[in-house]
């Protein structure tokens, strides 16, 4: 059995032992066992596989690499995603990244509105005259 | 003197403004101990990319990354990190005043420098200046921040040390010591001077190549040291609000004693005066 932690930014992910990984990046595929040797892989972007006895599982990766020794895998990444499915993990990742910038921009909107309207009704009731 | 009523209002207001302060001091106190605890979480991961760079870079001679190489330095980027919302006392002041002495002292024009600013307050302050802005729009920094509001503006600027724009960039923001002190700190980011990783005994094998793996590890590098950067700042950001709101609970205090004895005292000149006019009213009468 091979253990494998994905750790992004935001903390740990992910902790698992699984029976081997394949990897997927821009060179093509590539299977890692137990006792492999230690290697690094870059991985920008791609996927890993995670085969288990009973099921199939992807961590979709955009910036980041692997590392495995003693069979112990180690994925640093930017941002991942793990789920059954690859083909929608890629564009999942690329829509929570533009939902978050309209999420920013839709509330400097709403808070300069907001703040507008206080700065008038504190006019309008001559608060600063107390 | 002012009338009692007239005093007993402003006392109920300061009173209400002395209750929001305390309420914001204790939101800014869950909120920093929540930035300590991201901070904490990010640290290992940070860890971990140092350990394989440094690693590669030991176990490699035939590397090299243009990130990692120092040039003369021409034109120099900016980083600056600021603050979304106001009333975090002179957080932001701070960095502004630190900033331009800097600057004034090293550069004879602003054509010699570039500045990415991070945080909408610090965007709109140096919209107006006479600067070189990296970034055309607000970058949020909001409180629950994320990689991927900053990631737009990082990417622009490696981009723009690649391509040799500029030729080192410096990040300024108020360093967390602290909950009582945050100093304003500038730290030379790029070139990438020393990864105090620490070297694994394993060799390991590189795929696909080294040169290829230290490509990709050293824009993650970077973008992650910045990423701590701006954690760091956030925790100081709440810790300055907290003690801006404790003070101003304090004042709150203060201006209500004051009130209050004036109050005390209106109220009795009045009785005061409704006596003397009740004994004149009686002795006229005899």
């Amino acid at each position: 059995m091979i253990k494998i932690n994905v750790v992004t930014p935001l903390g740990k992910l992910f902790e698992e032992e699984v029976n081997f990984i394949t990897i997927r990046n821009a060179d093509g595929e590539q299977a890692i066992l137990k006792n492999h040797i230690p290697v690094v892989i870059a991985i920008n972007p791609g996927y890993i596989k995670l085969n288990r006895k009973d099921e199939i599982l992807f961590v979709t990766i955009v910036g980041g690499f692997l590392e495995f020794s003693n069979n112990i895998v180690n994925v640093i990444a930017q941002e991942a995603e793990i789920g059954r499915d690859h083909d929608n993990a890629l564009k999942h990742l690329e829509d929570l990244r533009k939902n978050r910038v309209n999420e920013n921009k839709r509330k400097n909107i709403d808070f300069t509105k907001a703040e507008r309207e206080l700065r008038e009704q504190i006019r309008n009731i001559s608060a600063n005259q107390l | 003197m002012a009338s009692t009523r007239h005093i007993k209002s402003k006392i109920n207001a300061t009173q209400k403004i002395s209750q929001i302060t305390k309420a914001m001091n204790m939101v800014s106190a869950s909120k920093l101990r929540k930035a300590e605890r991201t901070i904490k979480e990010y640290r290992p991961f940070i860890k971990s990319v140092q350990n394989t760079i440094a690693t590669i870079l030991s176990s490699n001679i035939d590397v090299s990354h243009k990130m990692l190489e120092e040039r003369k330095v021409k034109k120099t980027g900016y980083l600056i990190i600021t603050t979304d919302r106001g009333l975090a006392g002179g957080y932001n002041a701070n960095i502004y005043r630190k900033f331009f002495n800097d600057v004034k002292l090293k550069h004879k024009s602003s054509d010699e420098y570039f500045v990415g600013v991070l945080g909408s307050r610090g965007f709109s302050y140096l919209l107006n200046k006479d600067l070189k802005l990296i970034n055309k729009n607000v970058i949020n920094i909001r409180d629950d921040v994320q990689f991927i509001d900053i990631l737009d503006l990082i990417q622009k600027m490696i981009d723009m040390y690649i391509i040799e724009e500029i030729d080192e960039i410096i990040v300024y923001y108020n360093k967390y010591m602290n909950t009582l002190n945050q100093q304003v700190t500038f730290e030379k980011i790029l070139p990438v001077s020393n990864i105090n990783g620490e070297k694994s005994k394993i060799l390991y094998e590189l795929e696909p190549s080294p040169q290829a793996v230290l490509d990709t590890l050293m824009p993650i590098y970077f973008q992650n040291v910045i990423y701590g950067f701006i954690l760091n700042a956030k925790a100081s950001e709440h810790a300055a609000r907290m003690n801006a709101m404790n003070n101003a609970t304090n004042n709150a205090k203060e201006i209500i004693n004051k009130l209050t004895v004036h109050y005390n005292r209106a109220r009795q000149a009045a009785i005061t005066q409704e006596i003397t006019e009740i004994v004149s009213g009686a002795s006229a009468l005899k």
